[in-house]
């Protein structure tokens, strides 16, 4: 059977095999011309003025009369006998009886207003190889690029419709993996479009991955910014700010554990140093999500001697830190205490402390406690 | 002791303490040896190579600041259309091309239609007039327009349901492309640059720029209107080059940059627009805009966020600010973050700085903010009846004041900003010294300084380069002449004899 594919590099197959490399460029305008306009003869000397505009009546009526030879040639019957083209004295059309494939006919049945299944749309939807004609473009046939123009618009249009539709489509069926697969296609043909960039958000907060949506967020801001240097419309930061705000889905140890490596330093008489800088140090290798899931109120007291966190965590919830003026020991005591052990919930750690002797007083005896409580899969080496 | 080159009869500056020298003599890539007189007679035999500077000036490699190395490379290989005046002079210009080149895709820029008789940008049809058998593909002044032929439209990638494909009536698409699409199209035609013809356009851009005694430059590429292809191009191939390359990635993406091990951010990260375009944001309206007074690209919140971040993961940050709101924003964002942070010594910089007002300057040199201008920008655009005065009004008198922001301790370095204005630090001297204003006018050892040891403080470089001591890299221009000799109205006629990078001669010019 002959197959034409026009929606991407033009392919013509027949039984399977390409007969591309035995067509001129002229000659598979000429077959693109005569499917477009399938639904009708078409007078000969319209299609020499698109194809031969430059040449003389003759020369050009000559050029056609050769090409609708070639055609014939290249082409075979189909098992019914019938011939590709019907060539008349002054015109000539696509043999509607001609068995035959084409990727834009069955585009053009296509209606955004008609109802269609999921197979049909994604069997629509995958037609799609690239531009209509893709690597097309005559000289001096400005009637004929025109065309290849206008085609172009408007299959790149039904292209966006097909998809949408079958967005709509995944979303009532709720099979929002595939919605989500569906809407990154729109993303990669539309990627400043704030309303699928939400629905993107909104599935993964269905499917359980709020991490997911928030990153999709900020990449999104990212790319908003290094490309139109502007951040999302008013909408879509509100809808960021929901999704900050909504209860985090808890956050499952990996099965595998990871490990942290941490290398830490003293100061003699800067008061909590070494607390400080394991705390850093902690914060910026393992998720912070996680961490943050700490109760604040620890993250408070130990926030006191380490302001990043403090930082983080108004990052991460949207809310305002307390920044107190003095926190008693005992509780900064504690609060690094429960911070290493949440950590070591999901975390192999390893703290390595490179001079331990100027190691300030109140980090000391903190230290001095957790070897006593020989907290679980946390090691410090000193 | 052996050395392999010595240059005497030189004005050497040292750019440090106000030494100078007579001679200097290198060895390997550094310099070996400085001094006085006849002194460098010791290091004379017959393997030495001797470049008598003939009185002229000797200085450290000259640092460009601000320069956007691969788009003005390419830039280079483009038509110019900035002096067109009509549709007509556009089209020739692009048949002449087509001639030279035929069948090749022909790139213009510089498309500005307010130059244009027709008050408007040609369309395809007019494009497809002069050239319709190879892709013509035209940007406008700022990058915010492109003009495509038909050839083009069906060449490149377009993507014709985003917002800023123009339709005629017919609903046939134009060939002026905007906003969105425009972002999408330059995207998809910078990107598919193979980087052997960047490397091309970059090798023989270099020639100039060492012609002109540049020897490190501060590579502002990637982001927006550029190609983030071009960052992640200086970054390979940094060490390939005939200069050194400091990168400033344009991005917000700190997670690349850090990914890249990259210890800055920022360049062109736009707070706001151009005088030009009067998208510059001002406190006052523009004088042939009434009403306008540009606008932010961020509110303080996001600013704010981002410069904390930068703080947080120890980055050095460039932002781009030109009129005096866009400084307050950066200054107060930076003021955020420190109060936050209390990170200090990571030598946050702006760039371009162009409206700073007294308490800017004052809160920038508490903060240590470096500010990179341009003074170029004040020769071709600055003083009476110039653009600034059209667009400013009065307000032109306190545009770039050199003077009172170096008075006040705030370290300048220079750049050019090429390619929006050339790759000459000379006439960025000249600018600073023969500011059309006088009050802003620096001496110029000051102008000297902000495109050497200012250039090299602004990148952490000082240690190595950016003066002439005994143990610096051997990065050295000798001028032909000395310019604390030559009237200062005509510094911008001198010229470079020599250029030195590394301890290799890489320039000279011919007698």
């Amino acid at each position: 059977m002959l197959t034409i594919n026009m929606l991407g590099k033009v392919n013509i197959t027949f039984n399977g095999v390409s007969i591309d490399d035995k067509l001129s460029q002229k000659l598979v305008a000429l077959i693109c011309l005569l499917v477009l306009n399938m639904d009708r003869d078409m007078s000969k000397e319209k299609i020499a003025s698109y194809l031969w505009p430059d040449s003389k009546d003759d020369a050009a009526k000559y050029n056609l009369r050769y090409n609708l030879w070639m055609i014939k040639k290249l082409i075979p019957q189909d098992e019914n006998g019938q011939n590709l083209i019907i060539s008349g004295k002054n015109y000539c059309r696509i043999n509607k009886d001609y068995n035959f494939y084409c990727d834009k006919i069955k585009l053009d049945q296509f209606k955004v207003e008609k109802q269609s299944s999921v197979d049909e749309l994604i069997k629509l939807k995958e037609l799609f190889k690239g531009d209509f004609l893709e690597g097309l473009y005559l000289k001096n046939c400005n009637e004929f690029n025109e065309m290849i123009l206008f085609e172009r618009v408007v299959c790149q249009n039904k292209q966006v419709e097909i998809l949408k539709k079958l967005v709509d489509l995944y979303d009532e069926k709720e099979r929002y993996e595939d919605e989500l697969q569906i809407l990154n296609e729109i993303m990669m043909i539309e990627p400043y479009n704030e309303i699928f960039a939400c629905r993107i958000m909104d599935i993964y907060m269905k499917l359980g991955k709020r991490g997911d949506a928030i990153n999709y967020y900020k990449n999104f801001e990212i790319n908003l910014r290094k490309n139109l240097n502007i951040s999302p419309d008013i909408e879509m930061k509100a809808f960021y700010q929901n999704i900050m705000n909504s209860p985090s889905t808890r956050y499952k140890p990996p099965t595998r554990r990871k490990k942290i490596e941490i290398v830490s330093h003293c100061i003699e008489n800067v008061d909590y140093f070494w607390v400080a800088e394991v705390t850093s140090g902690i914060l910026n290798n393992a998720d912070k999500n996680y961490i943050l899931e700490l109760d604040k109120k620890y993250i408070f007291d130990l926030g006191f001697v380490q302001n990043e966190l403090l930082i983080d965590y108004e990052k991460f919830s949207s809310e305002k830190a307390e920044y107190t003026t003095m926190v008693p020991s005992v509780r900064i005591i504690n609060a690094f205490y429960k911070f290493l052990s949440h950590v070591s919930v999901a975390y192999d750690i390893n703290i390595r402390i490179i001079n331990y002797e100027d190691m300030d007083t109140l980090s000391r005896n903190i230290l001095n406690h957790l070897d006593k409580l020989n907290l679980k899969n946390i090691n410090i080496d000193y | 002791m052996k050395v392999d080159i010595l240059i005497i009869n030189g004005r050497c500056l040292s750019m440090k303490d106000n030494i100078q020298y007579d001679w200097v003599a290198i060895k390997n890539s550094s310099i070996h040896d400085v001094g006085h007189g006849d002194e460098y007679k010791e290091y004379l035999n017959k393997s030495v190579k001797v470049i008598d500077a003939n009185g002229g000036t000797v200085l450290p490699g000259f640092i460009d600041s601000h320069f956007h190395v691969v788009q003005a490379a390419l830039n280079s290989r483009s038509l110019d259309l900035s002096s067109a005046r009509s549709f007509k002079e556009i089209g020739e210009s692009i048949k002449k091309a087509s001639d030279a080149s035929p069948k090749k895709p022909i790139r213009g820029i510089g498309l500005d239609e307010q130059n244009l008789i027709e008050n408007r940008m040609p369309d395809r049809t007019v494009l497809d007039r002069y050239c319709n058998d190879a892709p013509v593909f035209l940007n406008s002044v700022e990058y915010q327009t492109s003009v495509l032929n038909t050839y083009a439209l069906l060449y490149y990638k377009i993507p014709f349901t985003l917002e800023g494909i123009d339709f005629d009536e017919n609903q046939m698409p134009t060939g002026i492309i905007t906003h969105y699409a425009n972002v999408i199209l330059r995207e998809n035609v910078l990107k598919n640059i193979p980087n052997t013809r960047r490397m091309e356009a970059v090798n023989k851009f270099l020639e100039s720029v060492v012609e002109n005694g540049i020897t490190t430059i501060n590579a502002m590429e990637g982001g927006r209107l550029y190609c983030d292809k071009d960052a992640e191009f200086i970054h390979e191939y940094a060490d390939k080059l005939a200069v050194d390359m400091v990168l400033f990635y344009q991005t917000t993406d700190i997670q690349r940059v850090k990914d890249m091990k990259l210890k800055r951010i920022g360049g062109c990260f736009y707070l706001d627009g151009t005088f030009g375009a009067r998208t510059a944001a001002l406190s006052f309206e523009y004088a042939d805009s009434p009403g306008n007074k540009g606008g932010l690209n961020f509110t303080q919140e996001e600013l704010n966020e981002f410069v904390l971040d930068c703080y947080h993961n120890k980055l050095q940050l460039a932002l781009y600010t030109i009129g005096d709101r866009a400084i307050e924003q950066a200054i107060a964002a930076h003021e955020y973050a420190l109060e936050k942070t209390g990170n200090t010594g990571l030598r946050h910089r702006l760039e371009h700085v162009e409206l700073p007002t007294d308490d800017h300057i004052r809160r920038a040199r508490e903060l240590g903010l470096i500010f990179s201008m341009s003074p170029t920008y004040e020769y071709i655009w600055g003083g009476p009846n110039k653009l600034y005065n059209e667009r400013l009004g009065d307000n032109y008198k306190v545009t770039n004041p050199f003077k009172e922001i170096i008075s006040q301790g705030v370290v300048v370095c220079g750049g050019s900003d090429c390619d929006v204005t050339p790759a000459d630090e000379i006439l960025g001297i000249h600018s600073a010294v023969n500011h059309p204003v006088k009050e802003h006018r620096v001496d110029v050892y000051d102008a000297i300084k902000m495109y050497t040891f200012n250039g090299a403080y602004g990148i952490f470089e000082e240690d190595k380069k950016g003066t002439l001591e005994i143990g610096k890299l051997a990065d050295i221009v000798i001028l032909d002449k000395d310019i604390f000799n030559v009237d200062k109205e005509k510094i911008k006629d001198i010229r470079v004899n020599t250029t030195i990078k590394d301890g290799k001669v890489i320039f000279k010019k011919l007698k």
